[in-house]
């Protein structure tokens, strides 16, 4: 791998004004295609490895991007095809959903980026409406490189429990998201007082 | 099949753990239903969120192989290319969340300084991008948690703590509109400025440090060589050397746009769930904080400051809270869970650096039901309830809660919940409960971190709310 699309043609100025370009568009839309991705592949970490196949390959193919078309559509077709790739690689000794299904998760995930991202703004408050306790397990077990059943075993739980706890909070924290989202004026922070 | 069951194939999907005949009745189900696939897709789209935007206690959890932040295989200019964004380090997670929302380019700005390192940050509102490698330029970084470095383009280094908010002014200039800032400066940056309200501090060769509270209080201190400092009382410029401080200012510093406003009726305010918050500025509730020594009353001061230290040079520096809430409207006696909320402010007294990692605090609950109506204009040491000198007097307070605030701070309101706040306000008589906060940790250094958090006259930040079901 390069260090950049190889272009003898081009100066280390324009090299960096790309980057800078393609920096900016990729921190932008990160979230978005990190949730484009965990729809179709079976785990977090997958989708973490997928999303940074797809960055690489991103900033490979940057030149081909034309500005002024939306970043994050060209984006979601790249990691569509890297997810499908990493699905069929993982498909010989790893359970995973059928590449008709994952295909049709595809296509209609990219709609939905949208509601997606009320659901991110959503989550941000209900994350702190969380018991301290439950806020602090969730947030510990979704730190990167922290494996279930090590936390569990840090806690002194089998990792059934914790598990169980996680679906949990996860379900508590869908319903708040999805009142917070019927609601047409969103509930004001009840620890919002004077 | 029914609703729940679909929801234990997301569960278990989610969670890596699909049973193998499991599988195809969740491919069929998915092939059938696009509402169910809408679903699945939201499950999973939390689940992915929940990585870039959980790091609220994320210190306590870093990840112990190393992953903060991967170093992709492809370089540019000088710099390593880290990037934050991929499967690393929470703080940058919520960064690029926050850059999503609030990012807006500025190619023609030139560059002041760039993020060059961010240890379980969280931003409010920036405008400056907050990823790591980040090349900012002049604008406001609001950070409210965790401990974030800038390098100048001048080579200036400024590690700024939570809560902080510096203006970036250019290469050779920043301003510290609240926190604290400990600044490392090469020769090259000889003269870099960082001003507060109060103070100019002029770099002459030196690791020096500068705090300052949003409601007045500055401070400077030079770890190492020397600086000028403009602004004190009574000499136009200062020189501190190697170990020397100087501090200015107070409240009668409250700029103008941030004096007290007029409280709002302070009635306690019902919230979802059968809470119901009580503040202290309800009633005949009340809160300051005392300093160990013959000071002048605290309890008209915007904060609560709290502090403990076992140095002999810091021993006056000892602070301690109080806290008491008006439940006479209210029915002590049916109260089945408490919660007491207090939102997290700089105090622009010392440095973070200078205490442990995590600092621990304790809640206590005042016995002596007759001291409940203390006095905020003559509250000081030797008269605070319930306490001597030597701190707490066990016969006449009780241990409710302890809780710690990460060094660079908690991200703002934080709430303390335990099982012994209940029992203790059912035991209330005279419709006042009163709560007194101590540090338990200590500090390495005579200067540190000074913990403080919004009292009812704070301008901005929310009074301690105690809630009750």
């Amino acid at each position: 791998m390069s260090d950049m699309p190889p272009s003898p043609d081009r100066s280390e100025a324009e090299t960096e004004r790309l980057h800078e370009d393609f920096m900016r568009l990729f921190v932008k839309h990160e979230p978005d295609l990190r949730t484009f991705i965990r729809s179709l592949v079976p785990t977090l970490t997958d989708a973490d490895e997928v999303l940074q196949e797809t960055a690489i390959v991103l900033w490979r193919k940057f030149e081909t991007f034309e500005p002024g078309t939306e970043f994050i559509r060209w984006a979601c077709v790249i990691a569509r095809f890297e997810a499908l790739a990493y699905r069929r690689k993982i498909a010989r000794d790893r359970l995973v959903l059928g590449a008709d299904v994952t295909q049709l998760l595809a296509d209609e995930a990219i709609d939905e980026l949208p509601e997606r991202r009320r659901e991110r703004e959503a989550l941000e408050s209900c994350l702190r409406q969380l018991p301290e306790n439950q806020q602090r397990l969730v947030t510990k077990a979704y730190t990167p490189g922290i494996k279930t059943k090590d936390l569990a075993e840090g806690l002194g739980k089998s990792p059934a429990s914790l598990y169980m706890a996680l679906n949990r909070i996860r379900a508590a924290l869908m319903r708040c998201i999805e009142k917070r989202l019927a609601a047409p004026d969103p509930p004001l922070d009840p620890l919002n007082v004077v | 099949m029914n609703s729940q069951h679909e929801q234990a194939w997301i569960d278990a999907y989610i969670n890596g753990l699909i049973a193998p005949e499991d599988l195809a009745p969740l491919e069929n189900r998915l092939r059938e239903s696009a509402e169910f696939r809408a679903r699945f897709r939201r499950h999973l789209a939390l689940d992915a969120n929940l990585r870039q935007t959980t790091d609220v206690f994320a210190s306590e959890a870093t990840a112990a192989d190393g992953s903060r932040a991967k170093v992709l295989p492809f370089r540019k200019g000088k710099a390593p290319f880290v990037w934050g964004t991929l499967a690393a380090a929470a703080c940058l997670g919520l960064g690029a969340f926050l850059v999503s929302t609030h990012f807006t380019p500025s190619t023609d700005a030139p560059a002041v300084a760039t993020l060059i390192q961010t240890d379980n940050c969280r931003w409010e509102g920036t405008a400056l991008p907050t990823l790591v490698d980040s090349r900012l330029g002049s604008g406001v970084l609001s950070l409210v948690q965790g401990i974030a470095t800038l390098q100048f383009e001048s080579g200036a280094v400024v590690t700024i703590e939570a809560p902080s908010r510096l203006e970036l002014v250019d290469a050779m200039h920043c301003r510290l509109l609240e926190g604290s800032a400990i600044a490392d400066v090469p020769e090259s940056a000889h003269g870099f400025v960082i001003d507060t309200q109060d103070l100019k501090v002029v770099d002459l060769g030196t690791k020096f440090a500068v705090t300052t509270g949003a409601t007045g209080y500055s401070q400077v201190r030079v770890f190492e060589g020397e600086v000028d400092v403009l602004g004190l009382p009574g000499s136009d410029r200062k020189r501190l050397v190697t170990g020397q401080g100087a501090n200015v200012g107070g409240a009668t510093r409250v700029p103008d746009h941030e004096m007290p406003r007029p409280r709002q009726a302070a009635e306690p305010v019902q919230e979802s769930g059968g809470w119901t918050g009580i503040m202290t500025s309800h009633g005949r509730g009340a809160d300051a904080y005392v300093r160990r020594g013959p000071e002048a009353p605290r309890g008209t001061d915007p904060l609560l400051m709290v502090k403990h230290t076992h140095l002999e040079e810091g021993l006056n520096n000892e602070r301690r809270a109080i806290l008491t809430f008006d439940l006479s409207q209210r029915k002590p006696i049916e109260v089945q869970e408490a919660q007491l909320v207090l939102d997290i402010k700089a105090s622009g007294l010392g440095f973070s650096t200078l205490v442990p990692d995590d600092s621990k605090f304790a809640v206590y609950g005042l016995l002596d039901e007759s001291r409940d109506g203390w006095d905020e204009d003559s509250i000081a040491w030797d008269n605070l309830p319930g306490s001597t000198d030597a701190g707490l007097v066990p016969e006449q307070t009780r241990k409710l809660a302890e809780f710690w605030i990460p060094r660079g701070g908690a991200g703002g309101t934080f709430v303390i919940r335990s099982d012994e706040f209940a029992p203790f306000i059912r035991e209330d008589t005279n419709g006042l409960v009163t709560f007194l906060i101590v540090r338990e940790t200590s500090e390495t250094h005579p200067s540190g971190l000074v913990h403080a958090f919004a009292s009812k006259e704070h301008p901005t930040g929310r009074p301690p709310v105690l809630r009750i079901r």
